[in-house]
């Protein structure tokens, strides 16, 4: 009997001429449908077309430069109500099996993302221009959303997690910044909400001329490559001030949004430069644990995603943390600066523990120099990433969220090719100082 | 049984008979571009010795690849028992390989066949196939095998104790003789040895045997040079005590509520008449809500289809739902138009398009259909037919139903 594994690109060079000799000219596959032609929408700052002629759909991503944070004072959740009535409607005008949307309202942003058959791209582009940007949803729409997102918030009604994210967008944004509120609203807001007042909110959200727009799918492209912005971002929009949904336990930020360059990031960065540690004490069963790096602004991003990525492997390892239940990294990007944030749901008793994992971690990866390990990681990355944004709507998202955040689509294939050992290293030897939030029973009384 | 009435007879005929069509002709050479649905056309190889039947979804210039491999299930084979096992061992065998290089792996099991699916990068293809090997080596005894066939039975006894998982396996069991009662298939895993085990993986996983669909920018030469050495074995485990037996299950269950199922063994696997019925029947259902509930199955057989409808009422509702279900082919037959079965249809096709825009699902999708042995543009076909479909057809398709006897089932209080 003989091993069945042998080792990756053994017997290659024997094998491949063989195969040359085995293989016959096999017919040609059936060849796709044409490729569909889109136009700039007159609504849009912009439109970037990624062609990927195998994809049998097209993803489509409009970002707005208005999220949540634009809500009126005291009444939050109007904004996300309003996106998701003007997905519904725009489903329900081209019909079911022709196109599926979602919204994604975020403090300062939002994403509405199509799928849809390659033939029902332009008129679903046309569909939401007639409707985000103009007559707006029907009211029998908007109440089935209505009834839909109160469902929901009835649902989640006491669960921690809601102040746990108030809390945790106070750590980003700072204690009486609008933004901190629950981009999903209340249910007494929800439930309340008016057909004038959600209308309102949708003409807040959908101002002609901001959008930026990404399809991804069977559609003609200038080249895949050539996705180097050719608008400026766009400016953090102005805030209400509300503070009735902000935990009076977290501190302001010592920053202030800076303007932004044309045709660069938003913001020079960092989104601060002291520390900051906060506690939240609830008598709950799990701690929930916050730490934000912010970034600074000249790091490479692909060097920032490839952070995150380590990061995630390092603290979400093989055999799990047996205090652990789960944890995410991710890169935040504010108006005010890249922030890379890490949120983790743990057992009380091993909150401590892991909250100094999370803070040791950077400095363990700045010395990470190995070409060899880094290169392991490096095509590691690469695939994870190319996984995640297959389908097509996953490319679209954050591709346009990229290009009204930094008024550019990250180059991925070759910016990660180019990336270095050195250069992840140092990216992980920059992060600022952290902001903490600590979440949970206080097991410790009081003491980090 | 055989519907006596079939308009459009040759579109759906076509649709059966590729399923047993070994030397189908390849790709259409006339077909023109026409839509999405032509990207579920493969591309067949030239058929290399030793090696699996290699189907290829071209996809110019992605990063992405997608390998497919299907190990048919022979009839002898009792597919409720060791395949879940060796499929549960490859996962165990692949899954941290693939997590070292950012692959996502799969494992599935229809009737016809078990299937091993993994998607990475490009330039990861030989390390790819390295995992197709793993994933198809022999068994080891001391890879898991106890705990595997632990939970299947325990997966087994959790069916048996709700109302919806007896009333299911009881009318898959007669439905299709091929397939045994929950208990007979609990007492098969029970006795089932590592020896069995292994039996049934050298009789399944002959390379010869299986299919490889790709997805993905692959030159085939490179392709055949990855593919060596699957189906190997290895040096067996030293012998080793034996298992414990397993705790007593209790045999009958708490149920509420009156539970009846029936069961139409209603034409050959991939009749898109089938399908289309099963979503008219589910809208139809979930639109009444009527003081029960009721759902509605399709199984896919190795030859035929079982459409099933099942559901739970409290007493005072529970004749009103036997008569409910058992007529649901009769009462559908006399509302079904042509603007409901094209709405339908277009739902279906979004359902394959949505699938398909993934190479995984892509390779998943046109897989299914290729490891019955069909041509390259069977999934193809199988739009085209479902496209063609007309109220008449499912008219047709659900009177012949109602002329057959279902198998009944009455589980409750």
């Amino acid at each position: 009997m003989t091993e069945a594994a042998r080792p990756p690109g053994a017997g290659w060079a024997v094998a491949v001429t063989a195969a040359a000799l085995i293989f016959t000219s096999a017919p040609t596959a059936a060849q796709v449908a044409p490729p569909v032609r889109l136009e700039t929408p007159s609504w849009a700052a912009h439109l970037e077309t990624i062609a990927r002629p195998a994809a049998p759909m097209i993803g489509l991503a409009v970002a707005l430069p208005t999220g949540s944070g634009a809500d009126p004072a005291d009444r939050p959740g109007l904004g996300r109500l309003a996106a998701e009535a003007v997905v519904a409607e725009v489903e329900t005008r081209l019909g079911t099996g022709e196109v599926e949307g979602r919204a994604s309202v975020a403090p300062d942003r939002t994403v509405i993302t199509f799928l849809v058959r390659p033939e029902q791209a332009a008129a679903t582009l046309a569909t939401l221009g007639e409707i985000g940007f103009g007559t707006g949803p029907s009211t029998a729409t908007v109440a089935t959303v209505r009834n839909r997102r109160a469902e929901v918030l009835r649902f989640e009604l006491d669960s921690p997690l809601r102040e746990v994210g108030v809390a945790r967008r106070a750590l980003l944004y700072g204690s009486g910044d609008p933004r901190t509120r629950p981009p999903g609203g209340t249910l007494a807001v929800v439930e309340s909400a008016g057909d004038a007042e959600i209308d309102a909110a949708r003409r807040t959200l959908f101002t002609t001329g901001d959008a930026r727009v990404v399809a991804v799918g069977p559609i003609e492209s200038e080249g895949a490559m050539a996705l180097v912005a050719q608008t400026p971002p766009v400016a953090p929009p102005p805030t209400t001030t509300d503070t009735a949904m902000v935990d009076p336990g977290v501190a302001a930020p010592t920053e202030a949004a800076l303007p932004s360059p044309p045709g660069g990031t938003t913001s020079t960065g960092p989104a601060w430069t002291t520390p900051d540690r906060r506690m939240v004490v609830r008598d709950v069963t799990n701690t929930w644990l916050s730490v934000a790096f912010p970034v600074p602004a000249e790091l490479a991003r692909v060097a920032v995603l490839f952070l995150a990525d380590r990061m995630q492997q390092e603290l979400d390892a093989t055999p799990p943390d047996p205090g652990l239940f789960n944890v995410s990294v991710e890169v935040v990007e504010m108006p005010e600066g890249e922030v890379l944030v890490v949120e983790a749901a743990v057992l009380p008793d091993a909150s401590a523990r892991f909250e100094r994992r999370i803070l040791d971690l950077p400095m363990r990866l700045a010395a990470e120099r190995d070409p060899a390990f880094f290169r392991y990681h490096r095509g590691r990355f690469r695939a994870g990433r190319l996984v995640a944004e297959a389908p097509p709507e996953q490319a679209a998202e954050r591709m346009a969220a990229e290009l009204l955040a930094r008024g550019r689509i990250l180059a991925f294939d070759e910016a990660v090719w180019s990336l270095e050992a050195s250069m992840a290293a140092d990216a992980a030897a920059a992060l600022g100082p952290p902001r903490i939030l600590v979440f949970g029973p206080d097991l410790a009384g009081g003491r980090p | 049984m055989v519907p006596t009435r079939l308009p459009r007879l040759g579109r759906i005929l076509a649709i059966t008979a590729f399923c047993a069509a070994s030397s189908a002709p390849l790709v259409a050479q006339d077909s023109a571009p026409r839509d999405s649905f032509d990207l579920l056309v493969a591309r067949e190889s030239a058929d290399p010795t030793g090696l699996p039947r290699i189907l290829i979804l071209d996809a110019p210039g992605a990063d992405l690849v997608t390998l497919r491999l299907s190990v048919p299930v022979d009839p002898g084979v009792d597919p409720t028992t060791a395949a879940p096992i060796l499929r549960r061992l490859a996962l165990n065998r692949i899954a941290g390989t693939a997590a070292t290089l950012g692959a996502e792996v799969e494992a599935g099991a229809s009737a016809a066949a078990l299937s091993y699916t993994v998607t990475g990068a490009l330039v990861d293809l030989d390390h790819l196939a390295y995992i197709l090997r793993q994933a198809t080596a022999m068994p080891l005894e001391s890879e898991g095998f106890a705990a595997a066939r632990g939970e299947l039975e325990a997966g087994l006894a959790r069916i048996g104790e709700t109302g919806e998982g007896r009333v299911e396996a009881e009318l898959r069991g007669r439905s299709n003789p091929a397939e045994a009662s929950i208990a007979e298939v609990r007492e098969r895993v029970r006795r089932l040895s590592f020896q069995d085990l292994e039996t049934v993986w050298r009789t399944t996983h002959d390379p010869e045997r299986m299919t490889l669909v790709v997805v993905g920018d692959v030159a085939t030469p490179v392709l055949l040079a990855a593919l060596s050495g699957l189906g190997s074995e290895r040096r067996p485990d030293p012998p080793s005590a034996p298992l414990p037996p397993s705790p007593p299950v209790r045999d009958r269950p708490d149920i509420l509520r009156q539970w009846y199922g029936f069961a139409w063994r209603s034409s050959p696997t991939f009749d898109p008449r089938a399908v289309v019925t099963a979503a008219l029947a589910a809208r139809q259902l979930r639109d009444e809500r009527d003081g029960y509930e009721a759902y509605v199955r399709l199984w896919e057989g190795r030859s035929h289809d079982v459409l099933a409808v099942v559901g739970s009422a409290y007493s005072r509702d529970a004749a009103a739902l036997r008569r409910r279900l058992q007529a649901l082919p009769t009462t559908l037959a006399a509302s079904v138009d042509d603007a409901s079965v094209r709405s339908i249809v277009r739902r279906l096709q979004w359902n394959v398009l949505s699938q398909a825009r993934t190479p995984w699902g892509r390779a998943n999708l046109v897989g299914r259909f290729l490891e019955t042995g069909a041509p390259p543009d069977a999934a193809r076909r199988y739009v085209d037919a479902l496209v063609d479909l007309t109220a008449d057809d499912v008219r047709a398709y659900l009177e012949a139903l109602a002329d057959d006897d279902p198998v009944a089932v009455r589980e409750g209080v």
